[in-house]
């Protein structure tokens, strides 16, 4: 799977740089797809987790506990920006900020840059892009440690784009809570961000 | 956001409802897609010129941010999740 991944991920890469040299398709075309396939999967999940009796079954006993989960995975990614801005001599408000996207690239980008600047801003887009790209390729194995590792590396990311590895590595019961996860960091992140970057 | 919340909740409305039929199919279809998925993610990246203008100058800050808020997520999720007692 992690070969097709990669081999995926850089054709990708490729075409979309060809084509945004070469100009031959509107690369709103691409977005759209993006958006397309993301909708479509999600809807497989569901599909797949309704289907799984035992999942269901084990979803109703974890209930509202799960929802510590999301917590403690955003309470790390935070300290642990904080901790970076300390090793790189970067102002920790500033790192701590950037870190508290928990992986939503497309709003922690445009929200430090507003706050910190263009260069924080495009230091905002890449780490929280390097965290969505990461939980992908160290799937495979972050899986076999722990179910939970990769929930907690994707963060935000665990309720659409990372969600279908997720339920292919770590099994449908992981499904609910990924998504709950991941749906909790995202509604979190708008807040993280403007208030941990407000006290800079 | 919610609208992926909409349709996660009709697929499982949907599975539950057609439990017992083949899975085979659905996880061709899901390899499928994620496939699809992740080559327009590279492609959206690759695309990006002001995304590979900044690569080189912010790419190792970024990289140790990120891995530093995801080993310590993982390290606290993986707490929690003993003294919570999900599993």
């Amino acid at each position: 799977m992690i070969k097709y991944i990669l081999i995926a991920l850089a054709t990708g890469a490729l075409a979309g740089y060809a084509n945004s040299n070469l100009g031959v398709f509107d690369n709103s075309a691409a977005g759209f797809l993006f958006d397309a396939s993301l909708v479509f999967l999600v809807f497989m999940m569901g599909l797949s987790f309704g289907k799984d009796r035992d999942a269901l079954e084990k979803m109703k006993k974890k209930g509202p506990r799960i929802l510590a989960l999301p917590l403690a995975i955003a309470f790390g990614s935070i300290l642990g920006g904080a901790i970076s801005g300390l090793i790189l001599g970067i102002r920790m408000v500033e790192t701590a900020t950037v870190s508290a996207g928990f992986g939503w690239y497309t709003l922690a980008g445009p929200l430090t840059g507003q706050m910190f600047g263009a260069e924080m801003g495009a230091l905002g887009f890449i780490a929280n892009l390097l965290r969505e790209l990461i939980t992908i390729v160290t799937m495979a194995a972050t899986a076999k440690i722990d179910r939970y590792m990769p929930i907690a590396f994707g963060g935000a990311t665990t309720m659409d784009t990372t969600l279908p590895l997720m339920v292919h590595y770590c099994g449908n019961e992981m499904a609910v809570t990924a998504f709950a996860s991941g749906f909790a960091l995202s509604i979190m992140a708008p807040f993280t961000i403007t208030a941990i970057g407000s006290l800079g | 956001m919610f609208h992926l919340m909409v349709v996660l909740i009709a697929g499982i409305a949907l599975g539950y409802f057609l439990r017992g039929k083949s899975k085979a199919r659905i996880s061709k279809a899901i390899f499928a897609s994620i496939m699809l998925l992740i080559f327009f993610l590279g492609f959206t990246l690759g695309s990006n010129s002001e995304l590979l203008r900044s690569l080189p100058i912010f790419g190792w800050n970024a990289l140790l941010i990120a891995l530093i808020s995801m080993l310590l997520s993982a390290a606290f999720a993986l707490l929690v999740k003993r003294l919570v007692k999900i599993e």
